[in-house]
């Protein structure tokens, strides 16, 4: 019965109008977006190299850093043809601001990628979690809105009950039968899609890595697909006519898909404000210019009270000092401390003006994600996010590579000299420090997967917890349906 | 006889239940987008009002520039975002010059983006702003008060009985397209003045200094066009089709095609046929023309250096020969990168006017200046920073080479106030003159659909 | 038969769609005032097509259709004047009342000064219960629609009225009082073109019978020979004949 059921759902719709355009879009525009994206990709990836090429032809060595600055880059995502996610906001490289000081390497995050193609951040991209979440949503739910209430207007409905056809066999007869057919559609337009990217030579089928992440993203889209599926059929047992269906499905999918998640991040916005990061910078800044006052003063005093020195002009004091005095080497040990101990303070002091920053962020993201986790679009889109390294904890390993940057040019340059002053002038001295040593680098390390599971797991249970919940809810309102 | 349609189209409609939703929808939904931008702005203000203060409480004078971190020009944030966010949230806010105090002329100020952190659940997802409500949530509604107007009433056959009697079909197609238009645009106007009100409530002023009045006007006419040109599109499908439920379908296909495919795809395919080096190797690019210029002028100068004729005079002679120079290498770098972005946007731009959805969202961001405009508009202010930078702080650094050792010092007046970044406004007469195309295309694509609709409807099988 | 001018005029009138078929093969039909006429036919016989025709909601492939002297093709506006329709199924607005419905349609029809009380006269007329006049359409039954069709047919006060299966799926009693109606109106001096599968009530209230089979008028009888001749028989016997076109 339910083979004979499954059959004669795939006959009829296969002569559907419905199936070709399901059977036109997925095998046009899922190869269309796989090419696009693609292409750009390997643009975008070569202009990085030709940068970094530059960069580094004129950063050899440690001396070329201090003179210059440094900067560590950060590579598109090749995966991001499965979803561009965040991509717009995250920093483009991390940077230092000034001169590396015995104070340390102040950096920042850069980002230049607005300038690139800003009427794609206006228009948006066709990627593949687009494709899925917007338009294999609809073509699910139009394979499914008239599966029960357009039967019953044909009155085929009454009629098939009219035999010993178990109810709950139709209603998992409709739901296996519109499964295959989108399901078969989907998986066609993408391997049309891979044979597009093999044609291209794209690194995701040369790299296990990737490759296995894009299957994750083929599978996590096929449930998507599936939770629509029964949505539709939901709202279908739902209603006595089709037309109604129909209507009732879209309503429900503009919310979904553009209003909830929309509406997630104003809401998050007003419970957890958050300051800016321009602020932020310069707050930052001003601790910085503080403390270094402070030092000042604090060294100035001593210069002014510290025995054997306290008389001594700049030219006298550093001419003791070539000559081994002691009271010059008290001073310039004194000094150090001093030194040490109000870096470790900036050190500290900035470490948690950054922690209260991102912690408020933190927060304000949770309360965005969570509250959109109401629809089903936005744990698809954020899983998407995670598994192309275009979300956030893309976000969060770059933030780390920053710090970690920082920390190696800290370690390789500014903790290997020191400023002395005295008398108002100063010299440095890089006691360890080798100017022709090769500049300091940072290899980007991509997110690990099990990173992007432990953020992506509550998504994806979500995901699965709506397609229990259609089905369910589809097949309890098939079971009390009115045929008549 | 018009008359007579034109009320129970009204009617009809009224007693529709998912009018009825609908219209209640965009009352809520509208009013609360722009209240959500107007905090959103406030929010923003404080914050870019915070950063300017914080920066020229420190950054009084030409030396706080040379030693405390460098000039920086913050770009404000647009009142008008609660029309459209546009690419506010991806344009560069801050252009910064390098913090190193002897940093050589011409200065490149540094354009940087640093909301990110603060925005990235927003780049996911979205604004929820006037374009937005229109372009989705308006067109949607459109596309449900009309799908059925032909199709479904002769499903109904309640157009048979019509015809049945003496009325001419133009007045009857003319009669749906008013009734919707009247009806929809009706709710979209009375959302308008519910926003107005927020605005009011929020300081907003339509008339007077800082008023809103040009910018609201040209949002709402655009708007309405947009609205109107999906009517008719809905009228069109409804009378080429002989069933609703059809008529819904291909209208929704349509719709998912104009506003999420067909834009997307014009980007793209200006991307492929032109183009544009990223801004990061444009930076490493002027970087590495610099460290070449800087080599070039400081073996010249050596030699001066090492000879018996050397002056001062002499080697800023040679200085400002090699910084004219690499002036006019940025000048063609950034010329020919603009260039390059301007014929790719141009011909994006080009492309996508064939949907009437991006015949609305890109002016709508011109109009609330957080589009292209406001972006090349922010470069031009801060070339003029920049130049102020080189003039009164960066390019006035001398050097003295000599056999003995190098002299550097400052030979301005380190005490002069420092250049202040004055971000401009875009005129009003220019966005009107940049948004005038589209708005003669969204009314083309209007009058189009309705002739599509007419004509289809005076050969319409009502049987 | 009366030989006054007819009210409804088909003249030669044949009709072939667009996929070849020949729905009506030269067509003639006249029809008085004060005349029922019945046409009969199986389905695919050409009764639909002819309302179709007088409607103007399809073209003649040739031949012309008057009503009231007046080229139905040349000046369909002028046409519709005069002629009132009630379709098989009548559906009308189904979230308007039934007066918002008689008053929208009269107002079509060039009545629009229709009083309240008017449009309950015309509805009792046709037997509509009162509670129903100001109900919405979406509750009634399939008779209370076909009777509120009629009605506003009557209120529009054309001379001529086309009826396309009107008791079609109505039980018995619905049937009889909505031919209670049409012998009314026929007695006002209108021409009633019916078409129906229903022999019975062809036979009752029709002054003249068609059989049309294959897009031709085969048969035609009057009242006065229908008293003596058997119409079942009649129409069964032709129904089971040999096709007309090869």
């Amino acid at each position: 019965m339910f083979k004979t059921i499954v059959a004669k759902e795939l006959q009829e719709n296969i002569r559907d109008f419905r199936f070709v355009i399901a059977a036109f879009l997925c095998m046009i525009i899922i190869p269309l977006g796989f090419f696009i994206n693609a292409k750009e990709y390997q643009t975008k990836e070569q202009y990085d190299r030709d940068a970094v090429r530059i960069y580094e032809d004129s950063h050899k060595r440690v001396i070329d850093v201090m003179r210059l600055g440094a900067a560590a880059f950060r590579p598109s995502s090749p995966l991001s043809l499965m979803s561009r996610g965040i991509e717009p906001l995250l920093p483009t490289s991390v940077e230092t601001v000034g001169y590396i000081t015995n104070w340390g390497a102040q950096t920042q995050f850069v980002n230049t990628r607005g300038l690139d193609n800003p009427l794609s951040f206006l228009y948006g991209r066709i990627d593949l979690s687009f494709i899925v979440a917007a338009i294999m949503s609809l073509l699910a739910m139009l394979f499914t809105y008239n599966a029960v209430a357009g039967e019953k207007e044909k009155r085929t409905l009454s009629q098939v009950l009219s035999n010993a056809v178990p109810r709950n066999t139709v209603i998992l007869a409709k739901m296996a039968a519109g499964s295959l057919l989108v399901g078969v559609v989907f998986i066609l337009g993408i391997l049309l899609g891979l044979s597009v990217l093999f044609l291209m030579g794209h690194v995701i089928l040369s790299d296990a890595g990737l490759f296995g992440r894009f299957l994750i993203g083929v599978a996590v889209s096929l449930l998507y697909i599936l939770v629509f599926l029964s949505f539709g059929l939901l709202i279908s047992t739902l209603n006595k006519s089709s037309l109604s269906a129909i209507v009732g499905l879209m309503v429900c999918w503009v919310f979904l898909f553009l209003i909830l998640p929309r509406a997630s991040v104003i809401a998050a916005k007003i419970l957890q404000p958050v300051k800016s990061q321009q602020v932020i910078d310069i707050e930052k800044n001003q601790v910085r210019i503080q403390t270094q006052r402070e030092e000042d003063q604090e060294v100035r005093q001593l210069q002014k009270t510290m025995p054997g020195v306290k008389d001594m002009d700049f030219r006298t004091f550093f001419s003791s000092l070539r000559n081994g005095d002691e009271n010059a080497k008290a001073y310039e040990k004194k000094q150090n401390e001093i030194h040490d101990q109000y870096r470790a303070k900036l050190d500290a002091e900035l470490n948690q003006i950054d922690a209260l920053y991102e912690n408020e962020r933190r927060i304000q993201a949770e309360i965005a994600r969570n509250i959109s986790r109401l629809s089903p679009v936005s744990c698809f889109v954020h899983i998407m996010a995670e598994l192309s390294n275009t979300g956030f904890a893309e976000y969060k390993a770059w933030q780390e590579t920053g710090s970690r940057f920082t920390q190696i040019l800290d370690r390789e340059i500014a903790d290997k000299f020191s400023v002395l002053r005295f008398g108002g002038m100063a010299t440095s001295s890089g006691g360890n420090l080798d100017r022709t040593a090769p500049a300091p680098k940072i290899e980007y390390k991509p997110v690990r997967f099990h990173e992007v599971a432990s953020i992506a797991w509550p998504d994806l249970c979500v995901l699965f917890i709506f397609g229990i919940i259609f089905f369910s809810g589809s097949y309890v309102a098939f079971l009390r349906y009115d045929v008549r | 006889m018009f008359k007579t349609l034109f009320l129970k189209e009204i009617r009809v409609d009224f007693l529709s239940r998912r009018v009825i939703m609908g219209l209640v929808l965009c009352l809520i939904l509208i009013p609360l987008g722009v209240y959500i931008g107007v905090r959103d702005y406030r929010v923003r203000w404080q914050a870019y009002q915070e950063a300017v203060r914080l920066y020229q409480d420190d950054h009084k004078t030409v030396q706080d520039i040379l030693y405390k971190g460098g000039g920086k020009g913050f770009r404000p944030p647009s009142p008008f975002v609660f029309l459209s966010q546009g690419l506010d949230i991806v344009l560069p806010n801050v252009a910064e010059s390098p913090s190193t105090p002897q940093q050589k002329p011409p200065v490149d100020l540094r354009l940087n983006n640093n909301q990110g952190s603060e925005n990235l659940y927003a780049s996911f997802h979205g604004p929820l702003d006037l374009a937005f409500m229109v372009s989705v949530i308006m067109t949607f509604l459109a596309v449900v008060f009309t799908f059925s107007g032909v199709s479904g009433e002769k499903e109904q056959g309640t157009l048979r009985q019509i015809l049945g009697n003496s009325v001419p079909r133009p007045t009857i197609i003319l009669a749906k397209a008013a009734a919707q238009g009247v009806m929809l645009i009706g709710a979209f106007l009375a959302a308008a003045i519910l926003s107005f009100i927020v605005l009011a409530v929020h300081g907003y002023a339509l008339f007077g200094p800082g008023g809103i009045f040009a910018e609201t006007a040209l949002a709402l006419v655009l708007s309405i066009l947009a609205i109107g040109a999906f009517i008719n599109l809905g009228l069109l499908v409804s009378a080429l089709t002989r069933q609703a439920v059809l008529a819904f379908i291909i209208l929704l296909l349509c719709w998912v095609f104009l506003f999420g495919v067909f834009p997307r795809l014009s980007v793209v395919i200006a991307q492929l046929a032109s183009p544009v080096k990223s801004q990061q190797l444009v930076l490493q690019e002027k970087n590495r023309l610099r460290l070449e210029n800087e080599k070039a002028r400081a073996a010249e100068i050596e030699k001066i250096a090492e000879s018996d004729s050397n002056t001062q005079e002499k080697q800023d002679e040679i200085t400002a020969q090699y910084r004219a120079k690499l002036t006019e290498a940025f000048r063609v770098l950034d010329r020919d990168q603009t260039n390059r972005q301007n014929a790719q946007t141009q011909l994006a731009v080009n492309i996508s006017r064939l949907s009437p959805v991006s015949c609305y969202i890109r002016p709508m961001a011109e109009i609330a200046r957080t589009g292209l405009m406001q972006l090349e508009l922010y470069r031009q202010d801060i070339g003029r920073f920049g130049a102020a930078l080189d003039d009164k702080v960066y390019g006035q650094y001398k050097e003295f080479r000599q056999k003995s050792g190098i002299n550097v010092g400052f030979k301005g007046d380190g005490s002069a106030p420092a250049p202040v970044f004055q971000p401009n406004r875009i005129r009003t007469q220019d966005i009107v003159k940049n948004v005038l195309p589209d708005a003669v295309l969204l009314f083309a694509f209007s009058l189009l659909f309705f002739s599509g609709a007419y004509v289809a409807f005076i050969r319409y099988d009502v049987r | 038969m009366s030989d006054q001018l007819p009210i409804l005029k088909a003249d030669d009138l044949s009709k072939r769609y667009e996929d070849g078929v020949l729905a009506l093969d030269h067509f003639n039909l006249s029809v008085p005032a004060g005349e029922v006429y019945c046409l009969l036919g199986a389905n695919g016989a050409g009764k639909t097509t002819t309302i179709n025709l007088f409607l103007n909601f399809i073209p003649p492939t040739t031949g012309t259709c008057y009503i009231r002297g007046i080229d139905v093709t040349k000046d369909p506006l002028e046409a519709k004047k005069h002629v009132a329709f009630v379709s098989e199924n009548v559906m009308l607005y189904g979230n308007f009342t039934a007066r918002q419905n008689l008053e929208f349609f009269a107002k079509l029809g060039g009545k629009t000064a229709l009083t309240k009380e008017a449009c309950y006269q015309v509805m009792r007329r046709v037997s509509l219960q009162e509670k129903a006049f100001e109900q919405r359409v979406k509750t009634f039954s399939k008779g209370m629609r076909q009777k509120l069709g009629i009605s506003i047919a009557i209120i529009k006060d054309a001379p001529a009225i086309l009826l396309d299966e009107p008791t079609s799926g109505l039980d018995p009693k619905a049937a009889e009082e909505f031919l209670e109606i049409l012998h009314e109106l026929r007695g006002e001096g209108r021409a009633i073109l019916m078409s129906t599968h229903d022999i019975f009530r062809a036979k009752e209230i029709g002054d003249r019978v068609g059989i049309m089979k294959e897009g031709r008028l085969v048969l035609e009888r009057t009242r006065d020979e229908l008293r003596t001749e058997d119409l079942v028989k009649i129409y069964i016997d032709y129904m089971k004949s040999e096709p007309l076109i090869a």
